[in-house]
């Protein structure tokens, strides 16, 4: 199946000056048309173009273009040179993507053509999410192998740790963590042995502390004078 | 109207070999402290004795902790919801 633009009197829209790109993964397609220096994205089976609303019917997506109404129609068994679409272009209901991806027409004109208005930053969206996943994505199987001799890697392993008992020097007690608890008794089997608190210390404790609670329980509030004092506004 | 737990604590720093004294609620809060024990110990003292309760969970008793140095002990008992600190000197054997 071909492609080609054409009108509502199914006129065929001079597009051999004209390229149509693609997305890898997207279901819309811009295109350029020489002349008509608006974009307009087309979306095979659902989407808007330029705010109207498309109605789609198989195969067919009809854009609204400032100029007036085009449609965009998949003709059967015919082939579109001028867009440099071929037949194996797939353009059914779900799947109008990887084929027509960043197809171009060589046209040298355009070769550089940068859409203006709006749709032009969506361009400009995807060079650079092509760029960042170029960066991003380390190629494992590319990476040369470099072995380090073996007084280079001490000469490494010295200077790394002359580095770090620097910062650790430096910083100080900021790094340090609290006191640690004493070293306590060398003996302990002699502390253990000791007698442990008196009985006279352990009633003392009882005694105190049942007092305590005891007072605590009797905590009242004293009314003395009230919070809220009304002014004599005379 | 803490003038209970005040002449409490006053009574107790007079016993002898009493250094200081303090007295926290369940949640820590210093209700009054004496002598040589800080009121920034009351939160540490009530925790104390809340873990060394849970080491015997069926006993009625609260368990009394002593912290015991070369010259004084720290006797620690919680009685309801009040925990009681006392700094005792230790008595030359």
């Amino acid at each position: 199946m071909g492609c080609c633009f054409s009108n509502e009197e199914d006129e065929l829209l001079p597009v051999s000056l004209g390229y149509l790109w693609g997305y890898a993964k997207a279901y819309m397609f811009r295109v350029c048309i020489e002349g008509y220096q608006d974009l307009f994205s087309l979306c095979p089976y659902e989407g808007e173009s330029k705010g109207r609303s498309e109605t789609l019917l198989e195969h067919t997506v009809v854009v609204a273009l400032d100029l007036g109404m085009w449609s965009f129609k998949v003709l059967e068994g015919g082939r579109c040179p001028h867009l440099g679409l071929s037949e194996s272009t797939q353009c059914d209901n779900n799947n109008c993507t990887a084929t027509l991806a960043f197809l171009k027409y060589k046209c040298d004109d355009f070769a550089n053509h940068t859409p203006p208005g709006p749709k032009g930053d969506e361009q400009s969206a995807l060079n650079r999410i092509l760029h960042q996943t170029a960066n991003n994505v380390i190629d494992v199987s590319a990476i040369d192998h470099h072995s380090m001799e073996q007084h280079e890697y001490m000469d490494r392993a010295r200077q790394y740790s002359t580095r770090i008992a620097i910062v650790t020097s430096s910083s100080g007690g900021r790094l340090k963590k609290k006191t640690p608890l004493p070293q306590g008794t060398a003996t302990p089997q002699a502390v253990l042995a000791t007698d442990p608190i008196s009985q006279a210390d352990v009633q003392l404790m009882n005694k105190a502390a049942a007092y305590a609670a005891s007072a605590v329980s009797q905590v009242r509030v004293e009314h003395k004078e009230d919070l809220v004092v009304p002014f004599g506004i005379p | 109207m803490e003038k209970e737990l005040d002449k409490h604590l006053e009574e107790t720093m007079n016993t002898h070999g009493v250094l200081g004294t303090l007295c926290a609620d369940q949640h820590g809060l210093c209700l009054g402290a004496k002598g040589s024990v800080s009121t920034d110990a009351a939160g540490m003292v009530t925790r104390l004795s809340e873990l060394a309760g849970q080491l015997d969970p069926s006993s009625e008793e609260d368990p009394i902790v002593c912290i015991e140095s070369d010259a004084s002990t720290l006797m620690i008992k919680k009685h309801d919801d009040v925990t009681m600190a006392i700094h005792k000197a230790k008595v030359p054997t």
